[in-house]
């Protein structure tokens, strides 16, 4: 069990940015709905394209959070910040959703099998399994002087269909993580949906250059997520690395 | 080796490299036996195609024999006469699995490159910008073959080389172009553009 803004028990929710997650207040919600739709008739109103296309997205915008109440500009901020005290960097969330021929079983099993990760993580070093839900995690971010080691615990597990982890308190990387595994229509493998989490280090870096950061570690993420589609389905990662080129460091 | 190497727009150069050596599971080493020169070879040359780097090995289409085989390939064996397709297909994900090769998930290692210039990306093609890939192309005396089980065929022993060189692309292309006309015994039809793909899609 873990809690959630409020400091409400929220079971097998993951405190992860995920769509499910309610970060906007009642009232917040009510009034996000109503100039959701001023602005998006507003917008009608408007001949110029780029200012009616501004208008119509942030009228959108303030809808879908007022409806759903999950805010992903505040969860970015902040996502669990008000409980927190003192300043930290924020908490970038990196999604994505990809098909994989493969069935939805397969996928979750052989994410579970945590030590597989850096299979096609390929920033990640090793994942050491410490307790039935603990393990260690040991990865070396590009520009990083040295390898960094966290521990997390896995928080939600639904065999074939969800797991998800969070980093213990101190760690060096504050992050969480969400996937969920589930059959495609008709037979055609599963749909991977992979929210992740993370508080990048403040200290020295600081959070401007975090900021700067913050894109090139999603990118990363973006990628070992597609690495792992391929190498489940094709058993290996594409890559040209080694490969003979008539540039200057590959001439025999 | 030898190599071609594009050093930029109708800039070509016959360079020594290094030779190509296993780097996946999956890949073959194969010693060049023909690679001949596709229209799209010129599209390089003229600098249509995105993504190419300064001293990238072009070519792609070739036959030639094997060399070396990585740990999990099963069906190729030292000394097989191959023809190899010059489109990269893994044969596992839901493209391949419909025989649309062409379009393959797994063996483009810069499909982020691609996806922003197309939006989705393609399969990886040998010898044809980085757009593609990057893979070093069959202009060279030797060329690493990934998925070599997919993509590389063996050629009956009654066929030479050069009778099998265009089933590396051209012909397929042609065949496809026919193909997909629809055409039946006695139709009159007009093929544009008569070079080697269009007389491949004649003789279809």
């Amino acid at each position: 069990m873990y809690q959630n803004q409020d400091g409400l028990e929220t079971g097998a929710t993951p405190p992860v940015g995920g769509t499910n997650v309610i970060n906007v207040g009642q009232l917040e919600r009510l009034a996000s709905v109503g100039m959701g739709i001023g602005l998006m008739s507003g917008a009608m109103k408007h001949k110029g394209f780029l200012k009616c296309a501004f208008l119509l997205g942030a009228g959108a915008y303030m809808f879908y959070r007022g409806a759903t109440g999950n805010c992903p500009l505040s969860a970015r901020l902040d996502l669990r910040g008000s409980n927190i005290q003192g300043k930290r960097a924020a908490l970038a969330e990196i999604r994505s959703t990809l098909s994989i021929n493969r069935p939805a079983g397969d996928a979750y099993n052989f994410w579970r099998k945590l030590d597989n990760l850096p299979r096609f993580m390929k920033h990640l070093q090793s994942v050491e399994k410490i307790g039935p839900v603990k393990s260690r995690w040991t990865a070396k971010f590009p520009g990083a002087p040295a390898a960094i080691s966290w521990d997390a615990e896995i928080i939600s597990d639904i065999p074939g269909s969800l797991i998800a982890w969070q980093s213990l308190p101190g760690s060096a990387v504050e992050n969480a993580g969400e996937v969920k595994f589930r059959d495609a229509p008709g037979g055609q493998g599963a749909e991977v949906d992979v929210i992740l989490t993370y508080r990048p280090p403040a200290g020295k870096v600081g959070e401007g250059i975090a900021k700067l950061l913050n894109p090139v570690l999603e990118d990363l993420v973006r990628e070992d997520i597609r690495n792992f589609k391929q190498y489940i389905e094709s058993g290996e990662i594409p890559t040209i690395k080694g490969q003979p080129s008539g540039r200057k460091d590959d001439l025999a | 080796m030898k190599a071609l190497c594009w050093n930029g727009v109708n800039d070509l150069v016959v360079e020594q490299v290094k030779d190509p050596r296993i780097l996946n599971p999956q890949d073959a080493i194969v010693k060049v036996t023909l690679s001949s020169v596709c229209g799209s070879d010129l599209h390089l040359l003229n600098g249509y195609v995105p993504g190419m780097r300064k001293g990238d090995i072009i070519g792609h289409e070739f036959t030639g024999e094997v060399l070396e085989t990585g740990a999990e390939v099963r069906n190729l064996k030292k000394g097989d006469r191959v023809v190899v397709g010059s489109v990269i297909g893994c044969g596992e994900c839901h493209y391949c699995s419909q025989d649309s090769w062409s379009l393959c998930d797994n063996s483009n290692p810069h499909a982020w490159l691609q996806e922003k210039v197309y939006g989705y990306a393609t399969a990886g093609i040998f010898g044809y910008s980085h757009t593609f890939g990057g893979y070093a192309g069959s202009h060279a005396q030797f060329i690493r073959v990934p998925f070599a089980d997919r993509g590389a065929f063996k050629i009956p022993e009654e066929l030479s080389d050069e009778q099998v060189l265009f089933v590396s692309d051209a012909f397929p292309t042609g065949y496809m172009a026919a193909d997909m006309a629809g055409i039946k015994g006695g139709d009159i039809v007009a093929v544009w553009g008569c070079g080697g793909v269009g007389q491949m899609a004649i003789r279809s």
